[in-house]
């Protein structure tokens, strides 16, 4: 499980969640979107500072995924959706796991 | 090929693209368009004033199968009609990756994109895989009308509509949820990509760039129109990690830098080795629109970014 590689402090602060959340949305890396982009969703959609977009996009990239929101499994399944909207390789997962 | 800024007004971004270039994208976004199940994409490229030869609007077909084998006694390598005809089609049959090794006699090979082959639909379509995609696609309608969402069975279509979860029955009510509004949204801002890239009137100048204007409003539209033009790309070249993209930009652009060292007259760009693998026919051509839609989408983006990073401080 990967919940780990976020502080949970800072989940608390910049998403509203806490690390109690049943459900997590985690980005994959690919080869193929820009690391610009990834910032730019992250930015945008998730309202996230321009430094924790970055921070977040560079685990992605080099560790291979990262956890961007937790919640509920409608808030989630939201999260996940924009996600694939925007192009992104997102998968949904419960808590723990 | 000028990438993405910002207009003078702040009210637009503005890139410029030759008349080549934005056909050989349209073309290439239409077919994406039919990947996912969206409208024949024939209509918008008949209503405009493009002067597409009968080969070129060939490309647009639904059915890839029998344009394939419809244009095997055509191949436009031999004509030079327009840049559109330069190249093999890359079909399975007649376009194994040594063709391009061979000189290439266009004599007008000024740009990468210009001497590209014209025939991305097949690129884009069976031709790389074991299956009939359209077969896929009627599965996945009939899916559909029977309310039994069941995934793309073609990698290129998984990518844009992956699965949500590893767990099946999560994977599954997801898709069931999502599938229609994630197709039509992706379907949507593809045909409006594929609008703008025909808006100006084509120039017989094939060096001539012309603005491609993107409203403001439509700006994270094309983005993502891009990104999925260029995951199904990716699909397609079997590009599976970062190294995997990293070794087709050097393949590309050592072809492209190649071209430059030649000089636009003399036509020699593919005629022996060079630095990095030797990419050529229907690689080099999806090669070649990877990297134009990555620089594409990457300068949007940061016109993006900026526009958005301004508003945040303002507020």
């Amino acid at each position: 499980m990967n919940v780990k590689t976020i502080p949970g402090q800072e989940v608390r602060q910049d998403t509203g969640a806490s690390v109690g959340e049943p459900w997590v949305t985690l980005v994959w890396n690919d080869p193929v979107t820009t690391m610009n982009y990834v910032v730019y969703v992250f930015e945008s959609y998730f309202g996230f500072s321009e430094r924790k977009a970055h921070r977040l996009m560079m685990q992605v990239h080099s560790e291979g995924k990262a956890v961007v929101s937790t919640g509920g499994r409608e808030k989630v399944e939201m999260d996940v959706q924009a996600m694939h909207s925007f192009g992104l390789w997102a998968t949904m997962q419960r808590s723990g796991e | 090929m000028r990438p993405f800024e910002i207009s003078d007004e702040g009210t637009a971004y503005v890139a410029a693209l030759s008349t080549p270039e934005r056909l050989v994208l349209a073309q290439v976004t239409g077919d994406v368009v039919e990947l996912l199940g969206g409208e024949d994409t024939d209509v918008d490229l008949d209503d405009t004033d493009v002067d597409l030869d009968d080969d070129a609007r060939g490309d647009a077909d639904v059915d890839r199968v029998d344009r394939a084998d419809s244009e095997d006694p055509e191949d436009g390598a031999e004509t030079g009609a327009t840049p559109l005809d330069q190249g093999a089609p890359p079909t399975e049959s007649d376009a194994a990756p040594l063709d391009g090794a061979a000189p290439h006699d266009a004599p007008d090979d000024a740009s990468a994109s210009a001497r590209t082959p014209a025939t991305a639909g097949d690129s884009l379509g069976a031709g790389a895989q074991d299956a009939d995609p359209d077969d896929h696609l009627r599965q996945i309608l009939d899916g559909i009308d029977a309310d039994v969402v069941v995934a793309p069975a073609d990698p290129a279509v998984r990518r844009l509509l992956p699965d949500a979860s590893d767990d099946p029955e999560v994977a599954h009510e997801f898709r069931r949820l999502t599938d229609d509004d994630l197709r039509q949204r992706k379907v949507d801002r593809l045909l409006l990509f594929a609008d703008l890239l025909l808006e100006a009137s084509p120039s017989a100048d094939e060096d001539e760039q012309l603005p491609l204007v993107v409203g403001r409003e439509e700006g994270a539209e094309i983005a993502g129109a891009l990104g999925d033009v260029r995951q199904v790309i990716g699909s397609r070249l079997g590009l599976q990690t970062d190294a995997d993209t990293d070794a087709l930009y050097r393949s590309v652009s050592a072809t492209w830098e190649e071209d430059e060292g030649d000089g636009p007259e003399t036509g020699q760009e593919s005629a022996g080795g060079h630095a990095g693998e030797a990419l050529s026919g229907p690689e080099l051509f999806l090669g070649s629109v990877f990297l134009l839609t990555g620089y594409l989408q990457e300068s949007l983006t940061d016109c993006l970014l900026e526009h958005h990073r301004r508003a945040g401080r303002a507020s």
